[in-house]
C-alpha cells in the first residue's frame, strides 16, 4: 500500500491505464474466446456430421455387400484428418463391421451402437450417423473426434499475451507523453513550493501550462503564494515596527540608566560636598572655641592682672577703660559660646525619645536659680509633661525659655515662670508663661532671628542667640513656635512637638523673621 | 626635691598666665614648659636635645594643651601612656575647647582629668589654684617603686 500510495503519479497513471486495458482485453479475450468455442463447437459437429455422411455414403456399397476390407479402407483413409481418432462403421444390427484407430498409444473402446446424435464428451465429439441407401437403414458410422479446446484457449491466450505487452508499450509511450503534460508541470509546482520553502521568497510563482486541474492547481499555488507573500509583507512591516519600538524602549532604557548613572552621581557629589562643608564647619566651630577664645583668655588675664597688681600705676578713668575691656571680652566669650551652643543644636543628631519635659524644666529652674540666687522667682512646673524629643535639645529649648522667662521677670518682685500644657486649635501645645517686662508684638517678627534683641543689653544681658537656637531645635522636631505677649504684663513662648517626627530632618520651613504668632 | 610642672603650651599668653596664676596662688614648684608635643616628648624620654643626659626626673602633673604644632596633645598623651616610664604620670587637660569629642578622647585615652580653661581670669586663676593644690598638694602621685 505505501509503495503504491509514495509511487509517483505517472506510475500510478501508467498502472491504471495497465490494468484498465488488461481488464478490457481480459474481458474481451475471454468473451471472444468463450464465442469461438461455441461456433468451433457447432463447426466440429457440423463437420464431424458431414465426414460421417461422406464416410456412411461411401461405405454404403461395402456395408451392403458384406466387404469388410474395402469398408476398412475407406476408414483408413480418414488418416488425413488428425483430428479423427476413432471411427467405426456398425451393421443395422449394431454388430462391428469395420473400425480405425489412429493411435495405439490412445486406444478406442467401440462399445455398443447409440442411435444417431452428436455429443460432446471428456473434450472429445462422439457422432453416431445413419448410413441410409433408398430408405433403407444398412448400419450406423461412429466417430470420435478429439476438439482439443484446452490448445485453442492457450492459442487464444498468447495472442491475448501478446495485445497485452503491445499495450504495455504502447502505454509506456503514452506516459512519457504525460509526463510532459502532468507530471512536469506538477514537479514545477513542486519545485517552487520547495524554493519558496527553502528560500523564504514568495515572490516565485509556478508557471501556468493550460486550464486543465493542473492549471487549476497552479492558480491556486500561485494565489497562496500572493496571499503569503503579503501576509510575509505585513509580518515583515509588523516585525520592523516592534523592532524599532523596541529599539525605542532599549534607547530610552539607556537613557534612563544613564540619567541614572548622572543623577546619583550628582547625589554622591552633593553629598561630598555637603559632607565637607558639614566637615568645615566643625572645623570651623572647633577654631572658633579654641582659637578665638585664646587671645580672648589673654586681653582678660592681662586687663585683670593690671587690674590686681598695677592699679596704684593707673587712675580711675584708666581703671575704668580696663574694666570695660574685661566686660567686652566676656561678653565676646559668652557671644562665642551660645554661637558654637547654635552650630551645635544644628548639626546634633537628632535621638527621639519619650522625654519627661516637666523632669528636666525642674533641672534647669534649679539650675536658674543656683546661678542667679539675686533674682526671686517663682517657677511654677506642671507635672507629667511628656513628649517625642530629643532630651539634650529639648534641655536647650526649656534652658533658653526659662532663663528668658527669669531674666525678663527677675526684677519683680513677685516674679512668676510657669511651664504647663494646652490645647491650641486641638494640638497638644507646651508653653512658658511669665509676668515680667513682656515686649512689643510689632517687633515679635524678630523674635526668633540671630542677634535680634528686643531690650538693650544694658537692660537685660544676653548675646540675641538663645532664641534662635530654641526655634531650631523645634524646627528640627518639626513643630512650631510662637509667642504673645504685651509690654509690661509678661509674655508667654508657645511650642508644638509632634508626635509623629517628619521623615527628613527639616529645618525651619518657617523663616524666624517675620513670624509672632499664628492665630 | 622641688616637685616639678610639666606645662605643655604653645601660646606664650597663655603660659605666661598660668605662670601668673601659679605664682599667686603660692604654687612654689618648678614650672618646666614645653612649647609643642615634640619639646614634651623630647623631655619626658630624654630624646632629641635632652638626649645624652641623664634621664630628668619626671614631673608630679603633666598640663597639657590639646591643640599643639608639630605633635598634638592627644597624641602626646598617647605616648605619655604607652611607655612604661611614664604610664602612670598624672596628665590634666587644659585646653580651650570644650568639645565632646576631645573630651571623650582624652578621658579615653588616659587623662585624668580636663579642664576647661575659663576665659575670665579671676576664674582662670582659680581653677589653676585649685588645680595645684590638687596634684600637688592633696593628690598621691604614684612612687617610683611602684613602676
Amino acid at each position: 500500500m505505501r509503495r503504491l500510495r509514495d509511487a509517483s503519479i505517472r506510475v500510478k497513471l501508467l498502472g491504471l491505464i495497465a490494468l484498465s486495458s488488461m481488464l478490457s482485453l481480459l474481458v474481451a479475450g475471454a468473451v471472444m474466446v468463450a464465442y469461438d468455442l461455441v461456433i468451433y463447437k457447432r463447426n466440429s459437429i457440423a463437420s464431424a456430421t458431414t465426414l460421417a455422411e461422406i464416410v456412411g455414403s461411401i461405405s454404403s456399397a461395402a456395408l451392403a455387400f458384406g466387404d469388410r476390407k474395402a469398408a476398412t479402407e475407406y476408414l483408413g483413409t480418414l488418416r488425413a484428418r488428425r483430428d479423427i481418432q476413432c471411427a467405426a462403421l456398425y451393421t443395422s444390427s449394431g454388430q462391428l463391421f469395420a473400425s480405425y484407430q489412429r493411435s495405439e498409444q490412445n486406444p478406442c473402446v467401440f462399445g455398443a451402437v447409440q442411435k444417431a446424435a452428436a455429443l460432446v464428451e471428456n473434450d472429445e465429439l462422439l457422432v453416431y450417423h445413419g448410413v441410409v441407401e433408398r430408405g433403407e437403414r444398412l448400419g450406423t458410422v461412429y466417430l470420435r473426434a478429439s476438439l482439443d479446446r484446452t490448445a485453442r484457449v492457450l492459442r487464444y491466450a498468447a495472442t491475448v499475451g501478446a495485445v497485452l505487452v503491445g499495450a504495455l508499450l504502447l502505454g509506456l509511450f503514452g506516459s512519457s507523453l504525460m509526463r510532459r503534460s502532468i507530471s512536469q508541470p506538477l514537479m514545477e509546482i513542486a519545485g517552487v513550493a520547495q524554493a519558496v520553502t527553502q528560500r523564504r521568497d514568495y515572490s516565485l510563482r509556478a508557471v501556468k501550462r493550460g486550464e486543465d486541474e493542473i492549471g487549476q492547481l497552479t492558480d491556486a499555488i500561485n494565489q497562496m503564494l500572493a496571499q503569503a507573500e503579503r501576509g510575509a509583507a505585513d509580518l515583515k512591516r509588523a516585525n520592523e515596527r516592534l523592532l524599532s519600538e523596541i529599539e525605542e524602549h532599549l534607547r530610552a532604557r539607556d537613557e534612563v540608566s544613564a540619567l541614572n548613572a548622572t543623577l546619583e552621581q550628582r547625589v554622591a557629589e552633593r553629598t561630598q560636598q555637603l559632607e565637607m562643608s558639614n566637615k568645615e564647619l566643625q572645623s570651623f566651630s572647633y577654631s572658633v572655641s579654641h582659637d578665638l577664645r585664646t587671645p580672648l583668655r589673654a586681653i582678660e588675664g592681662f586687663s585683670s592682672a593690671l587690674l590686681r597688681n598695677h592699679a596704684s600705676q593707673l587712675d580711675t578713668r584708666g581703671q575704668d577703660y580696663l574694666q570695660r575691656v574685661r566686660a567686652a571680652t566676656q561678653r565676646m566669650s559668652l557671644l562665642i559660646d551660645d554661637l558654637l551652643s547654635l552650630a551645635r543644636t544644628a548639626r546634633a543628631e537628632m535621638k527621639r525619645r519619650e522625654v519627661d519635659l516637666s523632669d528636666l524644666a525642674q533641672k534647669s529652674a534649679r539650675e536658674l536659680q543656683e546661678a542667679h540666687p539675686e533674682r526671686q522667682v517663682e517657677f511654677v512646673i506642671h507635672p507629667e509633661l511628656k513628649a517625642d524629643a530629643d532630651p539634650q535639645l529639648m534641655r536647650v529649648v526649656l534652658d533658653n525659655l526659662l532663663g528668658n522667662a527669669a531674666k525678663f521677670s527677675g526684677k519683680k518682685p513677685d516674679a512668676r515662670v510657669e511651664f504647663g500644657h494646652t490645647l491650641h486649635n486641638g494640638s497638644d501645645t507646651f508653653f512658658v508663661r511669665d509676668n515680667g517686662v513682656g515686649f512689643d508684638m510689632n517687633y515679635a517678627g524678630k523674635l526668633f532671628g540671630v542677634f535680634q534683641r528686643l531690650h538693650s543689653s544694658a537692660e537685660f544681658e544676653g548675646t540675641g542667640i538663645g532664641l534662635a537656637n530654641v526655634h531650631r531645635v523645634i524646627a528640627r522636631h518639626g513643630g512650631t513656635i510662637w509667642a504673645d505677649s504685651e509690654p509690661g504684663r509678661g509674655a508667654t513662648f508657645f511650642f508644638t512637638l509632634p508626635a509623629t517626627p517628619p521623615t527628613g530632618d527639616v529645618h525651619a520651613e518657617n523663616h524666624p523673621a517675620g513670624r509672632g504668632q499664628p492665630r | 626635691m622641688p616637685k616639678i610642672i610639666l606645662l605643655v603650651e604653645d601660646n606664650p599668653d597663655d603660659e605666661e598666665l598660668t605662670r601668673m596664676a601659679l605664682e599667686q596662688s603660692n604654687i612654689a614648684n618648678q614650672l618646666v614648659v614645653a612649647h609643642d608635643g615634640v619639646e614634651a616628648l623630647d623631655y619626658l624620654f630624654g630624646t632629641g636635645p635632652f638626649a645624652g643626659q641623664a634621664p630628668p626626673a619626671l614631673p608630679t602633673v603633666v598640663l597639657l594643651d590639646l591643640k599643639l604644632p608639630r605633635v598634638d596633645g592627644l597624641e602626646v598623651l598617647q605616648r605619655i601612656r604607652r611607655e612604661e616610664r611614664t604610664r602612670r604620670l598624672p596628665v590634666v587637660i587644659l585646653t580651650s575647647s570644650k568639645e565632646e569629642q576631645d573630651v571623650l578622647d582624652s578621658y579615653g585615652y588616659g587623662a585624668n582629668s580636663y579642664i576647661r580653661k575659663p576665659v575670665e581670669f579671676d576664674k582662670f586663676f582659680e581653677a589653676t589654684r585649685q588645680l595645684g593644690l590638687y596634684w600637688l598638694v592633696l593628690n598621691e602621685a604614684p612612687t617610683r617603686d611602684q613602676h
